[in-house]
């Protein structure tokens, strides 16, 4: 009975369940299913954090049955962050599509079918304890989110989803031989058994192994130089599918970067890679940063600032490698904020952009006049979710990189320091471009039409959440720390 | 007694408050000729020493009257009286005469707080307020005469702030004694007119309206000299350098006030550097008390007797030249103006000459060179005094005959006798018995006869010859000064600006750079990722 | 409702009312105004009982965790509430002021919301308890300034955001490097009377040296140091109460502000001193008053003199932090009110006369003393109190700043008060002369508020001004009575010091 209630299966269930639903129910009440089902989801993703923060990591034989013969799932505190995450995102997401697909109707049909699969694989791959499994969970995620970028149709977005699908399909045909080749050294795809036995002097098939996972992953995650895909695919797509994509889908790769580079491969990481990491990780910043700033669409504004914040994250390898415990520990939270942070203020964001596109009726920066006046909250999202993105305080940005920039300066890298600190300026100026248009009159000609409720206050949920996580950021760091005590 | 203190200050404040609204103005105008009339009664009546403390006011004030206190509240309350009487027949047909009453009333107050005040913060305080409301008067008619006095006179005035704020700050540490007697002679030396900061005394005199250049020359010079009185360490601290610096100053200004005084030909700018020229006499006296600390006790009666009479007389001279300027200069004016002239120049029977004979003794005790020297310039000096008195006398009889006016003669005239009737008997009144004795001796007398005499004689000739003065411009070393200021401007460099150059906004939303599109091409993609392979498997089999 | 609760009440009371006004339509004015007026009172009142309480030794302190080590914490001490108190009260005027000035003007709700915002984040500055809560709040005002700024919209005003922004971000970003590197130093650095850093091992000292260089410059830039105050002249663009606000309370007061806390009760001015970091710091802040008060000396537009004469002026609360001893915390700290209430009076006034005659520039100034006889009065009581004239409030922070550099044994610092004291006479002065005693040249340049009556502009123009002259002649006039500003900085003065005098 216990079991049947557990929630962890159910994440995976209930999504996959709603989503071939909503292919039955249509675009009007599969949506409303859906609102009802995330919220359940986002119940129970709370459920099993307040589970773990009692009783530690735990793991799930699905149907009973255990590896190696059955499938594990597998939960622990990083884990529960990125199923709150996902959850959280999705929501308020889900609430803005309804609104946003009632304005601008192209590609309904397929959104909620699709986003239900995307929100299976996901919780799917969080959960997952086997790289088969994971693997499995990759594919799926890819093709769900190539669908979505291709609904709206027209040829720009189905090149750029085209364009993403040969990424996505060569990162994880990598990762999948890698999954071989650890298969052909050890005989198991099971995490639990994998971890003990690597080891610094591991065969050179694993090293290669490793090699081809993270590469792979790198280029599904977006990292400088593999963000070619990302800005067309997107800045292409409708607003809450961008919002999705940039929100939780690049997060799931880095998650899994996180999980192999931390924990399966730690005994091979050096410093050298490490720094290679961030370096990728620098260049995006600055690379990203730069390009956002030189748009002039909105979107591809936005874009790009993902591909910039992707960096970000992958500084923290090497402030965790190979360094005191307790600053690995703050680099580690610090990553992991900042995955949260960006996560819900680029929904917001994107939220916030679909609305302007949907009321100045284009896609054009230098066309905003108006939009502060008519859309006061979508702007103020905007501008909130560009708080976050900055790194100012109070903001979930803000307690990220004061993390990573306590750890950087404890280990002594201040490079890192250099590089987040001209980051964040970068993004304060490309925010800025967008707001300060915004705030002038509206242009002679210009329309600024109102947009529905629902649009301007799933935007500002999503930036208001992205605030308040800087205020209130200890529980979440204690959730994380469940099962990374050892 | 404590409420008419606060009444000595309040009183003219309140007036010129009820001058600002133009329901009250009325009442004002009444009331502002009368403002220092408290004062005079305090200085009259009140016990000496006499202090009240008001430690929520500004620094924490104390107000209060010593001695010296006295005889300044005495004779500034005095001028002012008869310099605000006099002014209302002056100005009687003057549209803007509730502003001059205004600046009028702030000078007036400010110069009795500074004689009123004990602490330091609190005399920098009506000294400044005193000082400032000064140019109100100084450039009431709006001539470009008198914005150009009024500007040199501002200048010379802040600086001179300036110097007396870091004096009185630095005297209280002993370490910087020379430099607090440094500031503290040359800050309230502008409004002495120590020499090279006299430049603004004949441009201020010459412009202001009669009753304004008479408080300046006649009360507001003097607090310049209260302020050495009160904060420079004399008869306490032994200063050689800085006592024999300002005693050959104050001679420098004797003399160089009478040669530049010979020259000028307005009666005011003359006045001035009589001004100029009495004021040295003060910087003697005090330079002596720096230089020889013991003959202090012996000077301060004398030197606060000779700024009594130098007061009386000075505002006597002026509301003098006014009286001939509006009622045209006949016998009996000229007669009245000759009185406080012989004063100033020491002839027997008057003030002057009771003052000079104490400052003479007074100073014949100094070491080896001073004594001599003194000796033989002061005569030198009285004579130089007398000729300025006579070409004044000169000046104003030949001067055009009186424009009529609607002013009352008795408006103009009554002030004038009062102050000539305190000039007369107050220097006598108040002065000890031993010096008055001194004074009375046929010796004496015979010694303060003189240089009127020779300078009367000299005059004669002169006229006889047809001797013609050379002109010097008021303010003599300003001309070239301001030149020299002038051309220095011109060819001074602008200031840079320091401003950080940014990227405009617009430019920056110029086109994504060419490496973007070439990142996105599949064969870079396709390269740059198996590099990245390459370079990870590299760099993990490293330690392996 | 407890003691922790007040502090946070004090932001709140401008952050909730701010926050409704964002989404006001237009055209609520009478809502507004009591939203605003209704914030500005009850906020007067909670520091009203924080004042009594503090007088009395009771100590209000609201702390809340956001992560691990990193406490947000709200300490109203004395030296919060001087701070407090001035932008409470100058924010109750400045909101009257505002209502007058923007009558019949567009976008108003997103004005006063962001104006509320603004002071929200000034009072956070104030009683911020750590490093962290201050620099939150720091960055907080940045944003909530930058639509005030370019709120007209014009390109100029665009332009002049652009520099604002990059200017106090950047400044922002090294406070922010100064910040974290000194938490993993010493760990929570919470503000302390005498400071907590002494304590730390000897080797540190020239990783102190530099953090404290850091936070200088990344504090320097709002304060307006010389060469960091490019930003301040520009910002000029945005309308009077803004820019009165941004010189008297806001920006400017937050950065120099900030020093004092840095100075006093992160390093403490006796370990600041035994670094050897109080002389540079006098140094910059005096380079810092003599340029600005040369470079205002040759500027026609009278916002951009006033400008430049913020440069100057507020570096004297620098330079009163710098001096070490009581007498010189004195002069720096009363000035920090001082100041506050002599330039919002310039401001307001400069407001009044582009406001009713359309003057901006001083060339056509002449003769408006005649015409706008109370604004000009109030006009010259604050330029007046700029140049240090007593009994005016100026004269109060100089006096204290030259007894505390004798005391800090930096007579030089005599001579650098002295020239700016010339150089602030020499461009306010004229002013004030053909302001008075010129005669008008004919017409006004854009006569908008024509006389009426016994007022020469709108009433709600007219009283803020007279009510912060006035207090400019009393805060000088009465320095020496109990509450006045200079009594409280003798308070906090002698708190400072305890800590280390036996």
């Amino acid at each position: 009975m216990t079991d049947f209630l557990d929630p962890l299966p159910w994440l995976i269930m209930l999504p996959l369940a709603w989503g071939t639903l909503a292919f039955v129910l249509g675009p009007g009440r599969g949506g409303r299913l859906a609102v009802a089902a995330i919220a359940l989801q986002g119940a129970l993703a709370l459920q099993l954090a307040g589970q773990l923060i009692d009783s530690g990591a735990r793991v799930y034989a699905v149907g009973g049955w255990g590896a190696p013969l059955g499938i594990d799932l597998m939960a622990d505190g990083l884990a529960a962050v990125m199923l709150l995450l996902t959850q959280a995102v999705a929501l308020p997401l889900a609430v803005y599509a309804r609104g946003y697909f009632a304005a601008s109707p192209k590609g309904r049909e397929l959104f909620w079918p699709f986003t239900g699969f995307l929100l299976a694989a996901l919780n799917a791959l969080f959960l997952s304890a086997d790289l088969f499994n994971i693997y499995v969970t990759l594919e799926l995620l890819g093709l769900a989110a190539v669908g979505l970028v291709a609904i709206a149709g027209g040829r720009q977005p189905v090149t750029a989803a085209m364009r993403y699908l040969f990424a996505t399909l060569l990162g994880s045909g990598a990762w999948l031989l890698g999954v071989a080749l650890i298969y052909g050294t050890y005989g198991s795809v099971s995490l639990a058994v994998l971890t003990p036995l690597i080891h610094a002097g591991a065969p050179l098939a694993v090293t290669l192994a490793a090699a081809l996972m993270l590469a792979g992953l790198l280029l599904k995650t977006a990292l400088f130089p593999f963000h070619f895909w990302l800005p067309p695919a997107h800045g292409g797509a409708p607003a809450p599918v961008s919002a999705l994509l940039s929100a939780l889908v690049i997060k799931a790769t880095f998650y899994l970067a996180l999980r192999l580079w931390l924990e399966l491969f730690a005994p091979l990481t050096t410093v050298a890679a490490a720094q290679l990491l961030g370096v990728l990780g620098a260049a995006a910043i600055l690379w990203g940063s730069v390009l956002a700033l030189t748009q002039s669409r909105l979107k591809m504004l936005v874009a790009y600032s993902t591909v910039a914040q992707v960096g970000y994250l992958f500084l923290l390898f090497p402030l965790a490698t190979l360094v005191p415990p307790g600053t690995a520990d703050s680099a580690l939270a610090g990553g992991v904020m900042q995955a949260v942070a960006h996560g819900l203020a680029k929904a917001a964001m994107f939220a916030a952009t679909g609305s302007m596109i949907v009321a100045t009726g284009r896609d054009d920066i230098s066309r905003l006049g108006g939009v502060g006046a008519r859309l006061p909250l979508t702007l103020f999202s905007f501008g909130l979710a560009g708080v976050t993105l900055m790194g100012l305080p109070p903001s979930g940005g803000f307690s990220a990189k004061w993390l990573l920039l306590g750890s950087a300066l404890e280990s002594g890298q201040w490079w890192w320091v250099v590089v987040m600190i001209v980051g964040g300026l970068l993004t304060a100026a490309y925010v800025f471009k967008v707001l300060r248009r915004a705030f002038l009159p509206r242009a002679a000609g210009d329309r600024v039409a109102r947009v529905p409720r629902t649009l301007e206050f799933s935007a500002f949920a999503l930036a208001l959440a992205s605030i308040l996580l800087g205020l209130f950021g200890a529980p979440l760091l204690e959730l994380l720390a469940v099962g990374r005590e050892a | 007694m404590d409420t008419l203190t606060v009444l000595c200050l309040a009183a003219p404040l309140l007036a010129a408050a009820l001058l600002w609204l133009p329901a009250s103005r009325p009442l004002g105008l009444r009331l502002a000729p009368w403002a220092a009339l408290p004062a005079l009664l305090l200085a009259l009546a009140a016990p000496i020493p006499y202090e009240v403390d008001l430690p929520w006011l500004l620094l924490g004030t104390r107000l209060g009257l010593d001695e010296t206190g006295r005889v300044f509240l005495l004779f500034t309350a005095l001028i002012w009286l008869a310099a605000g009487w006099f002014a209302r027949a002056w100005l009687a047909d003057d549209a803007r005469r509730h502003i001059f009453a205004g600046f009028f009333l702030l000078t007036q107050a400010g110069n009795l707080g500074v004689c009123l005040v004990l602490d330091a913060a609190g005399f920098y305080g009506f000294f400044a307020l005193m000082s400032l409301a000064a140019y109100g008067l100084i450039v009431h008619d709006r001539s470009p005469p008198a914005r150009r006095a009024g500007r040199v006179y501002l200048v010379l005035a802040l600086a001179g702030e300036m110097l007396i704020l870091s004096g009185l700050l630095l005297v209280a540490d002993a370490t910087h004694m020379p430099a607090a007697v440094a500031c503290l002679i040359l800050g309230f030396g502008v409004k002495t007119g120590l020499p090279l900061l006299h430049v603004s005394l004949p441009l201020a005199y010459a412009a202001t309206p009669i009753p304004g250049a008479a408080v300046l020359a006649g009360a507001m010079i003097n607090a310049g000299l209260l302020g050495w009185l009160r904060f420079l360490p004399l008869g306490e601290a032994a200063l050689p350098g800085a006592g024999s610096a300002l005693m050959l100053a104050g001679l420098l200004a004797i003399f160089y006030g009478v040669a530049v005084g010979l020259t000028q030909r307005q009666p005011g700018a003359l006045l001035a550097y009589s001004s100029i020229s009495q004021m040295g006499y003060f910087s003697v006296a005090l330079g002596a008390g720096l230089l020889a600390p013991e003959l202090w006790p012996l000077l301060l009666p004398v030197v606060v007797l000779y700024a009594l009479h130098h007061a009386l007389a000075k505002g006597a001279l002026f509301l003098g030249v006014g009286v001939a300027e509006r009622c045209g200069a006949s016998r009996r004016v000229m007669l009245g103006l000759a009185l406080p002239a012989l004063a100033l120049a020491g002839a027997p029977l008057t003030s002057g000459m009771l003052v000079k004979g104490g400052l003479k003794a007074g100073l014949a005790d100094l070491p080896a060179p001073w004594a001599e020297l003194l000796a033989a310039l002061l005569p030198l000096a009285a004579l130089g005094t007398a000729l300025l008195m006579v070409r004044l006398l000169w000046l104003v009889g030949r001067a055009a005959p009186a424009q009529r006016t609607s002013a009352s003669v008795v408006g103009l005239l009554a002030p004038w006798l009062v102050l000539l009737l305190a000039l007369a008997g107050l220097a006598w009144m108040m002065a000890p018995q031993s010096l008055i004795t001194k004074a009375l001796s046929l010796g004496a007398q015979l010694d303060a006869a003189w240089p009127p005499l020779a300078a009367a004689a000299l005059c004669a000739i002169a006229l006889r010859l047809r001797w013609r003065a050379p002109m010097l411009p008021p303010g003599d070393v300003l001309v070239p000064l301001l030149r020299g200021l002038a051309y220095l401007r011109r060819r001074a460099p602008a200031l840079p600006q320091w401003r950080i150059a940014l990227p405009s906004g617009s430019r920056a939303a110029a086109r994504p750079p060419q490496l973007e599109s070439q990142l996105r091409a599949w064969g870079t993609a396709g390269a740059l990722w198996l590099a990245l392979l390459a370079a990870v498997i590299a760099l993990l089999a490293g330690t392996g | 409702m407890s003691d922790p609760w007040l502090p946070a009440l004090v932001v709140l009371s401008s952050l909730l009312p701010g926050l409704i006004i964002f989404f006001l339509a237009e055209s609520r004015i009478r809502l507004r105004t009591t939203l605003n007026l209704t914030g500005a009172l009850v906020k007067l009142g909670f520091i009203g009982v924080m004042l009594w309480g503090v007088q009395n030794g009771r100590e209000y302190v609201f702390r809340h965790t956001v992560l691990p080590g990193l406490d947000l914490v709200l300490h109203a001490d004395a030296l919060a509430l001087l701070f407090v108190s001035l932008s409470a009260v100058l924010w109750l005027f400045t909101t009257l002021y505002a209502i007058g000035y923007l009558e019949g003007a567009p976008n108003r709700s997103r004005f006063f919301g962001f104006f509320s915002l603004c002071v929200t984040a000034t009072v956070g500055v104030a009683m911020a308890g750590n490093l962290f809560t201050f620099f939150l709040f720091y960055e907080l005002l940045t944003l909530a300034t930058y639509p005030l700024v370019v709120h007209r919209g014009t390109d100029k005003a665009l332009r002049a955001g652009h520099v604002y922004l990059a200017y106090t971000l950047a400044g922002g970003a090294l406070l922010l490097i100064g910040t974290v590197w000194l938490y993993g130093l010493a760990g929570q650095v919470d503000f302390v009377h005498g400071g907590s850093l002494s304590a730390l091992p000897p080797e540190a000292a020239g990783q102190l040296q530099l953090i404290f260089l850091l936070l200088i410059a990344g504090l320097g830039v709002k304060a307006a140091l010389v060469p960091l105050h490019g930003w301040l002249p520009m910002a000029m663009v945005a309308p009077a109460p803004v820019s009165a606000l941004l010189h008297a309370v806001a920006v400017v007061k937050a950065g120099a502000f900030g020093i004092v806390r840095v100075v006093y009760e992160v390093y403490g001015i006796e370990f600041a001193q035994s670094l050897a970091l109080l002389l540079p710091l006098a140094i910059a802040a005096s380079i810092t008053i003599i340029w600005g008060s040369l470079r205002a000396l040759f500027q026609d537009d009278l916002k951009k003199r006033l400008a430049y004469s913020t440069v100057s002026q507020v570096s004297y609360i620098v330079l009163g932090v710098a001096l070490f001893g009581p007498l010189g915390t004195m002069g720096g700290l009363v000035h920090l009110v001082h100041q506050g209430i002599m330039k919002i009076t310039l401001f307001f006034c400069a407001g009044n006369y582009a406001e009713t005659l359309g003057i901006h520039k001083v060339s056509e100034m002449d003769g408006v003393g005649r015409r706008m006889p109370w604004t000009t009065l109030a006009f010259s009581l604050g330029a007046l109190g700029m140049i240090g004239v007593p009994p005016l409030a100026g004269f109060v922070s100089k006096w204290y700043l030259g007894v505390g550099a004798l005391e800090a044994g930096m007579p030089w610092v005599l001579a650098v008060l002295a020239a700016s004291s010339l150089l602030n006479a020499a461009y306010f002065l004229p002013i004030l002369h053909r302001a008075w005693f010129k005669p008008a040249s004919g017409s006004w340049p854009d006569e908008k508020i024509p006389q009426r009556g016994r007022w020469e502009t709108a009433p709600l123009l007219l009283i803020p001004p007279l009510a912060t002259a006035a207090a400019t002649l009393a805060t000088g006039l009465f320095a020496g009575a109990a509450f006045s500003p200079l009594s409280w900085a003798e308070l906090i003065a002698v708190r400072e010091y305890l800590a280390w005098i036996p």
